[in-house]
């Protein structure tokens, strides 16, 4: 069904609701040494944490064959 | 009134507003004739709804059987507060994205990839995307073992499944599909008819809370793992991508910031006493000292819980183990099309279309048959993917902390609705905390006797 605007309705809107607000992007941010070391160590943590996991994931198979 | 808006839509011709702007607005209007008329009680029902969809989503089908293995394993003591206490971080988690939404009315994604550029974003979108796809098979692994229960095969109660997530994206409005999911997530609440079939202590329970004991049995490495596995029942990744998308889809603004606080709190409640009746109801199991740790899924807790706590009980656990796999496959696989059509700068909404709408609601449809099929698959190790999914959960979810603290500090796109210091904290000790929980995991796994069982 194809809804036809009406402008008394849509100022209950704000402007940066509007959905052709939204195709505008925030620009960039600049991150600081300091933020951007925490955020790669918290992502070797994530690179280091999963092969534990698939470690553990294939111990409890091999338990769950035997 | 936003004088901003009088001074924009003039200059929007018509056809540049669109069905989701429409129907958005339709809300708005309701929501501005509550405030306006002081219609306080209303006004939250009209804007309550992504709280307390991401808190009884994260009830899902993992979570519910780690609390039905506390409550066997513990019984009522120990992790009933501590449940409390995840509920609490969760909330402290989840407002954040609500300000972080109405403050910037943009997803968790698009702002991620705005702001801190794609390198960033394609980590944090891999992170989703594999987190999501895990545990929405986990969901159907909960609906299939709660189908099992009363006697239907495996693909009958996944083809139900797979059927009612489609169903609900083919309402084509958010405030439809966000009401007809809150109807469904009310049955998160059979928990607690069931709990009550296994005759509680009152006494007990209120004991338990004020003083946190009895911990029954040693500090081991099967409390640890219930630890982790509780506190990757309550803050995963996913909820932070979808309340923030369905604030923003639901229209909520800087004027609403209160309810939407009032929902994140009602909805933690809620949960966390869904989850408390979980460990309560499984709680016989501890007393009849069964033991669980051959338990496949929920079904079996179901079955094992039959002539401890009644048939009626034990159907009413059944059956809420069926709510909690649907809602979750209906919110995570939501979650995953809202991230990814912000990803590819694609329209996001549950006010499209399917013709405007094809990769948002594509996304949904197409996870949710890969997740089904693999259930499907014969000889598949579903159990250890339950286990496992709620701890890959956990893990990536100090990354996805740490980028929400980072955007919910970030004064230029929040303003005045940045975070206070507490608020930083209080973020900061859940991020450390999951690290710590986390490296503790790996320790015991990679020296599993090294605190003993």
């Amino acid at each position: 069904m194809k809804l036809t605007p009406d402008p008394d309705l849509l100022r209950h809107l704000e402007s940066t609701q509007l959905s052709s607000a939204k195709l505008r992007p925030y620009p960039r941010r600049t991150l600081g040494r300091g933020t951007k070391a925490v955020m790669i160590l918290l992502r070797l943590y994530v690179i280091l944490s999963l092969p534990i996991v698939a470690y553990a994931f294939l111990h409890a198979l091999a338990l769950n064959h035997n | 009134m936003d004088n901003e808006v009088l001074a924009a839509i003039p200059g929007l011709a018509d056809d540049e507003f669109t069905r989701e702007d429409i129907l958005r607005a339709r809300d708005r209007l309701k929501v501005q004739q509550s405030r306006t008329s002081k219609r306080w009680l209303r006004l939250i029902w009209l804007l309550a709804g992504p709280g307390i969809l991401v808190m009884l989503g994260e009830n899902d089908g993992p979570s519910m059987v780690s609390y039905a293995t506390t409550g066997a394993t513990y019984g009522v003591g120990f992790f009933v507060p501590f449940i409390l206490l995840t509920f609490v971080m969760a909330y402290i988690v989840q407002e954040m994205t609500v300000r972080l939404g109405v403050a910037t009315h943009r997803g968790h994604a698009e702002l991620i990839f705005q702001r801190f550029g794609r390198f960033w974003g394609y980590f944090a979108m891999g992170d989703l995307v594999f987190g999501n796809v895990l545990t929405l098979v986990t969901e159907f692994i909960a609906i299939q073992a709660g189908g099992l229960y009363f006697g239907l095969p495996a693909w009958a109660s996944v083809a139900f499944g797979v059927t009612l997530v489609i169903l609900s994206l083919g309402l084509r409005r958010y405030a439809t599909w966000e009401r007809a999911l809150l109807c469904l997530a009310a049955c998160n609440l059979l928990f607690i008819p069931a709990a009550l079939c296994a005759h509680p202590n009152g006494a007990a329970i209120a004991r338990a809370i004020a003083t946190w004991r009895p911990l029954h049995g040693t500090i081991g490495t099967a409390f640890i793992t219930l630890v982790l596995a509780n506190i990757g029942a309550t803050v995963t990744p996913w909820m932070i991508f979808f309340q923030q998308s369905a604030v923003v889809d639901k229209g909520l603004t800087r004027a609403d910031l209160t309810q939407g606080r009032i929902d994140t709190a009602i909805g933690a409640a809620i949960a966390a006493i869904a989850a408390i009746a979980t460990v309560v109801a499984a709680s016989p199991l501890f007393r009849a000292h069964v033991d669980v740790s051959q338990f496949a899924s929920g079904a079996d807790f179901a079955t094992a819980l039959k002539p401890l706590i009644g048939t009626t009980g034990a159907t009413l656990f059944a059956l809420g183990i069926i709510e909690a796999g649907l809602i979750a496959a209906m919110t995570i696989s939501t979650s995953s099309s809202y991230a990814l059509a912000e990803t590819l700068s694609a329209k996001h909404s549950l006010n499209l279309d399917f013709a405007a709408g094809g990769l948002f609601y594509g996304a949904a449809i197409i996870s949710t048959f890969i997740a089904a099929g693999i259930v499907l698959i014969p000889g598949a190790p579903l159990l250890a993917m339950t286990l496992t999914v709620n701890v890959i959960a956990t893990l990536l979810m100090a990354p996805a902390m740490m980028l929400l603290l980072l955007l919910v500090n970030d004064r230029e796109i929040m303003g005045n609705l940045a975070n206070t210091w507490r608020a930083n904290l209080a973020g900061g000790t859940i991020v450390v905390g999951i690290c710590l929980a986390g490296a503790t995991y790996g320790v015991i796994t990679v020296f599993p006797n090294l605190l003993g069982k």
